[in-house]
Order: C-alpha cells, then sequence, then structure tokens
C-alpha cells in the first residue's frame, strides 16, 4: 500500500469517527424509551445540552433504576461514555473499563480523544472550505482574465490579505469572543483564502494557452462555460495540495491556541487542551494524558502532509500557513 | 529604478493592507464582550465605596477615549478608530494606554527576546538544511537519503507545542533528572556571576526553545533544497558538463550554486513565520518576548498594545515577502518583478 492510500483510509476513518462522535461516545442512549414516550437524548443534545431524564441526576442512572416491565428501556451508544462525563476514578491509566485511561476528573480519554479530534476536524474542514468558496472563484476569475483589471484587483486583495498574521489575529479573535469553533473557522477562512487564489490563478494562466480551451472558445462556448466545466475539473490535484496543506495548518493553529488556553471553552474537548492537560499531570506518570491525543493530531497533520507532498514537496508551500 | 518602483508599490499596498488590519483588529475588540476598563478597575484598590468606584470607572473611561470627558456619552467606533490612526501615524502607540511610561519600556525589554530567538532559530535552520538538504538532493534515489526524508517529513507533522513539550518532559525534569531548564531566559539572580557563566545560563535556557522553533524551518528549508539541488542535476546542462568529461566534484558545485538561489528566497518567508511561531514557544518556554506580551495584551484587553503588536507582526511580514522578492530577484537575473513587466 502507498502512503497517498494510507493517509486516505486513516482520514476517512478520523473524519468518520469525528462526524459520528456523538453517536458512537456518548454518556446519553441514543433512543430511550420512558413513561412519556420515546426520547432522543443524544440527538437532542446535539442542540446544547442533553435533556434532562425523567428521573434520577443522570440518564446512567435513570436506565440503572429502570422498569423493564413497564417497556423502559434504552439503546446506548457502542462506547458509553461522555467526553466531558466525570467520575471518581481520577488518573487512572489504561485498563479494560477505560482503555486510554481517565484524566484529572475522572473523563474518558478514549472519548475525549474522539471528540477532540472531531472538534479539529470540523475547524480544518470549515477553514478549507470557506478559503476555497473565497480563493477558488476570484482565482479563477483572476488566471480567466489574466493581466486584465479584475487580475489587478485580485492580485492587490492577495497581496494585502498576505500581511494578516493568521495566528496572531485567530489568538485575538479566540481570547477576546470566545473559542468557538465558527471563530476560528471566520478567521482562518478569510486569511487562507489567497493561497487558493494564487494556484489556481497560475493553473488557470497556464490552461488558457491550451489547446481544448480555444477549441471550445472556438465552438463559441460561454466563458462561464468554458470556466466551469472545462478549466475547474483541471485543477482538482492543485487544489486539493492547497486544501490538505491548509487543513492541517487550520489544525494546528486549533490545537495550539487550546493548549495556551485560549481555545474553545471547557466543554469542548479540543486534542491541544488535552495535551495541556498532560503536560500538568506528566510529573505524577499519567502518560497516558498527553500520549494519546499527540499520537492522533500528529497522526492527522502527518496524513494530510503525504496528501499535499506532490512531488515532495507542498505546492502551496512557498509561503507556508500559520 | 524598476527596482524602487517595486519596492514603492508594496509599501503602498502595505498601508492599505496596515489600514485593514487596524480596523479589523479594533473591530474584533469592539464587538469582544469584556470591558477594557472594568478589568482595570479591578486591579484599583482605592475604589472601595460605589461612589469611587463610579469616578474611578469614568476616569478610566475618560483616560482610554472610550467617552467624552465632557458629556459622559461614549464615542462611536469610527470616531475611536480614527482617534487611534491619529496617533499610530505620528507612530505614538502607547496614546490612551493602561500604562504609558512603560509601554516603550515593555516592548523594548521584550523585542530583543523574539529577535535573538528567532535569530537563533533562523541561523539552526539554514546552517541545518545546507547539508542537509544538498545531500538529500544529490542522492536523491539512495536508500538511506530517502529514508532521512520520509523521517523528516514525519517529524514536521509533530505540532510545535508538542514538541516543546516533549523536550521539557525529556529534558527538564518531567521523566528524570531536569538536565536543562525548563523556561525563563536567565536564573535568578545569575545577573552576579561571572560573564562565561552568564552566557552558558543563557545558553541552557534558549537551547530547548530555539530547537523548537527551528524544526519546522530547518525541514521545510531542507526539503525546498532538495528539490531545487535535484531539479538542477537533472538539467541539460550537467549532462552537458559530465558529457564533456568534467570532474564530478566540480559538477556538484555547479548543481549547487543553482539552486541555492530558492533557498535564499525561501528564507526571507521564515521571517513572519518565526514572529508568529514565536508566540507558542514563549508561552511554553515562559519566555518574556512579544509574543507572550502580545499574548498577556490581549488577555488583559489592553487596546493599544495590540494593535502595536498587531502592527508589528503584519509589519514583519511584509517586510518579509518583499526581502525575498528583492533576494530571487538579485541571485537570479532572470527573475523580473511585476513592476519591471
Amino acid at each position: 500500500m502507498n502512503a497517498r492510500r494510507v493517509a486516505w483510509a486513516s482520514l476517512a476513518v478520523l473524519a468518520g469517527t469525528g462526524l459520528l462522535a456523538p453517536f458512537l461516545c456518548n454518556d446519553v442512549p441514543l433512543v430511550a424509551r420512558t413513561a412519556d414516550g420515546l426520547r432522543f437524548p443524544a440527538f437532542a443534545a446535539l442542540r446544547g445540552i442533553p435533556p434532562a431524564p425523567p428521573s434520577g441526576a443522570t440518564w446512567k442512572e435513570w436506565w440503572a433504576s429502570a422498569r423493564e416491565d413497564e417497556g423502559e428501556w434504552a439503546l446506548m451508544p457502542p462506547w458509553p461514555f461522555g467526553p466531558n462525563e466525570v467520575s471518581r476514578e481520577v488518573l487512572r491509566g489504561p485498563s479494560v473499563r477505560h482503555p486510554l485511561g481517565t484524566d484529572d476528573t475522572g473523563r474518558d480519554v478514549l472519548a475525549r480523544v474522539v471528540h477532540g479530534a472531531s472538534t479539529s476536524l470540523l475547524v480544518a474542514a470549515g477553514t478549507v472550505a470557506l478559503a476555497g468558496a473565497i480563493g477558488i472563484p476570484l482565482g479563477a476569475l483572476a488566471g480567466y482574465h489574466a493581466f486584465g483589471w479584475t487580475d489587478a484587483l485580485v492580485l492587490r486583495a492577495i497581496e494585502v490579505f498576505l500581511c494578516f498574521p493568521a495566528l496572531f489575529l485567530a489568538l485575538a479573535a479566540v481570547a477576546l469572543l470566545g473559542g468557538s469553533p465558527l471563530t476560528l473557522v471566520l478567521v482562518l477562512g478569510t486569511v487562507y483564502w489567497t493561497h487558493f487564489a494564487r494556484i489556481v490563478r497560475g493553473e488557470f494562466l497556464a490552461l488558457r494557452e491550451r489547446e481544448f480551451v480555444l477549441a471550445a472558445r472556438n465552438l463559441g462556448l460561454s466563458g462561464w462555460r468554458i470556466a466551469t466545466r472545462h478549466m475547474l475539473p483541471q485543477v482538482r490535484g492543485a487544489v486539493l495540495v492547497v486544501g490538505a496543506f491548509l487543513a492541517a495548518g487550520a489544525m494546528v493553529v486549533e490545537s495550539s491556541l487550546a493548549f495556551l488556553g485560549l481555545g474553545a471553552g471547557l466543554r469542548t474537548p479540543s486534542l491541544g487542551s488535552m495535551l495541556a492537560q498532560g503536560k500538568e499531570h506528566a510529573h505524577v506518570g499519567a502518560w497516558h494524558l498527553w500520549v494519546f491525543p499527540g499520537l492522533v493530531l500528529t497522526w492527522a497533520v502527518l496524513c494530510l502532509h503525504v496528501l499535499a507532498d506532490r512531488d515532495g514537496l507542498p505546492r502551496a508551500a512557498g509561503r507556508t500557513p500559520q | 529604478m524598476s527596482v524602487a518602483a517595486f519596492v514603492l508599490r508594496r509599501i503602498a499596498w502595505a498601508v492599505v493592507a496596515l489600514l485593514g488590519i487596524s480596523l479589523v483588529t479594533f473591530a474584533l475588540i469592539e464587538v469582544a464582550p469584556a470591558d477594557r476598563a472594568l478589568l482595570a478597575l479591578q486591579s484599583d484598590e482605592a475604589a472601595s465605596t460605589v461612589q469611587a468606584r463610579a469616578e474611578a470607572l469614568r476616569a478610566l473611561r475618560v483616560r482610554f477615549g472610550q467617552i467624552d470627558p465632557v458629556t459622559g456619552e461614549e464615542y462611536p467606533f469610527l470616531a475611536r478608530w480614527l482617534r487611534w490612526l491619529k496617533h499610530a501615524a505620528t507612530l505614538d502607540f502607547a496614546a490612551a494606554s493602561e500604562d504609558p511610561a512603560g509601554f516603550a519600556r515593555r516592548i523594548r525589554t521584550a523585542l530583543p527576546v523574539t529577535l535573538l530567538l528567532s535569530f537563533l532559530a533562523v541561523a539552526l535552520a539554514v546552517a541545518v538544511a545546507l547539508p542537509l538538504g544538498t545531500w538529500l538532493g544529490l542522492h536523491s534515489d539512495a536508500r538511506l537519503p530517502r529514508v532521512v526524508d520520509h523521517a523528516l517529513v514525519a517529524l514536521w507533522a509533530v505540532p510545535q507545542f508538542l514538541l516543546g513539550t516533549l523536550l521539557v518532559l525529556a529534558l527538564a525534569g518531567g521523566f528524570g533528572p531536569a538536565l536543562l531548564p525548563s523556561g525563563g531566559l536567565r536564573t535568578p539572580g545569575a545577573t552576579e556571576w561571572s560573564l562565561p557563566a552568564q552566557a552558558l545560563d543563557l545558553i541552557a535556557h534558549l537551547a530547548m526553545p530555539v530547537f523548537t522553533l527551528a524544526v519546522g524551518p530547518a525541514v521545510w528549508l531542507t526539503r525546498q533544497l532538495r528539490e531545487s539541488v535535484a531539479r538542477a542535476a537533472r538539467s541539460d546542462f550537467v549532462h552537458a558538463l559530465r558529457g564533456l568529461g568534467m570532474d564530478e566534484a566540480l559538477i556538484r558545485r555547479r548543481i549547487v550554486r543553482n539552486a541555492l538561489a530558492p533557498l535564499a528566497t525561501a528564507t526571507g518567508t521564515l521571517l513572519p513565520l518565526l514572529v508568529s511561531g514565536s508566540v507558542v514557544v514563549e508561552r511554553i518556554f515562559a519566555l518574556p518576548g512579544l509574543g507572550d506580551l502580545s499574548c498577556r495584551a490581549v488577555l488583559a484587553r489592553e487596546v493599544p498594545m495590540v494593535m502595536a503588536m498587531t502592527m508589528l507582526g503584519s509589519v514583519a511580514t511584509l517586510v518579509g515577502f518583499v526581502v525575498s522578492d528583492l533576494l530571487h530577484r538579485a541571485l537570479d537575473p532572470r527573475v523580473r518583478l511585476a513592476a519591471e513587466r
């Protein structure tokens, strides 16, 4: 198997578990049959705090005392621990019950790693989507009308945005507005789009002179159709390289800010804040607190770099993000 | 002439960029829920009664330029930004600051730390990348260089803060004996020591931060150089020289000289990377540099300092780009700047 396949497969697994994290690792049931009828607490929790159980402090307590003879039952997620579910088992190493151990408030590290990776991937995907939505059309427009006034305008905009200090702006935004993933996506997306625009413009510049574009033009196709149907599909490779590279950058920025204690709030698990916690408790031998989040983060970044590694070097790396 | 035109045009657009960045940063602080005057009031013990608190708060707001001193009405957002701009145009960033007297002093003490850190990191990165990148590029088909190249890619994927943490754990007493100090710039009381002892102390404190900061740029530069050396080694003139029977060592020298121009360009673009990278490294190793200063300023909602730091970072980015463009042109006569077309 070659490295790109492994990278694609790992990222697919990560994205899959990340997307399904609330249904894979959670301390509330997916479906619960209570006296009031069917409830879907894990789905309801997506909109914020999960709904309170009919009796007891938590859904788990309710389930422990559920009366099956009255038709009460629940379907728990496959890994029945939530990322914010505290317990009295504090700072335990890996065991059968908690394969990756527990942290300093007794939360399950496996559940936190899965949810933390989900946060990182969400920020990465959102940033790339926003940057692409701004950068690809602008780059295509500039490249198609190369050396015209639209091109000049886009180039000037790129020059202006290149000066934006991405990490510092993200830091300020997160510290001032609170570190919701949305804030980060907005800041990083509006700074990173230049990478897409520059690469797409360059590719369009070369494609313009190719025979198939001339042929399309001579057939009388509209500029819009030539650009979107004939030229845009040709830049897929370059867009993938830039996208993977920017995704890695966004993941690192997200976890760095969380590591510095500036990231997402306390309830949002993040690989960065887990690592900060691990550093704090490393002297008591709680190695599992930093090893597992560190491995997942490094592996994800490595996979993205492998995808961005066309011809040995990320082409987007002309000017590295961060 | 045309080079001057290029630089002038870049500066003109840089002014537009700086205006935009300052407006964005100002707006960010504006929509933030926390109030700077209230935060500053918390450290003011004299204001104990409700009356005194209200008075002190009003005085603070007037000093920060948030409200009109006569009517007590709040200035609109744009008016405050324009006022900041007026002061900034005369390089007076300390206006309406919490501590105008200490403003310049804080930057003056922090700047050398970051400059030293960045300079050492770039020097280390270039020192490693030059021989390593050349070697990897000249033998790009051999087994060992390829293994080394893969190892470099893996090393690059380790985020900076993770690498720093691992170093602290491994070398500063996390797992075993503390070989190096875990943070700070100097040992307390070191100013009394002899000069060589002070120098050793400084080196011991800077070893881990410089290494952490240098790894990313070193890997990046190495791989850039590897690519350009490999490309130069495949070019026609090399085949021609080899066909003419030139000595391999002499051919190698010609290859390397051809491959060096992109490296110089790449080094220029590292400047902003190091400025932003120093935030993370300085926080991990508790170094009192610019990154640490801006982090504190953001947390304390210290608007003038945040703005000054943002401007400084943007200017560093801009200078890095212009320098790398000019370097590229100076080293490769085939390259033309945009203004020369």
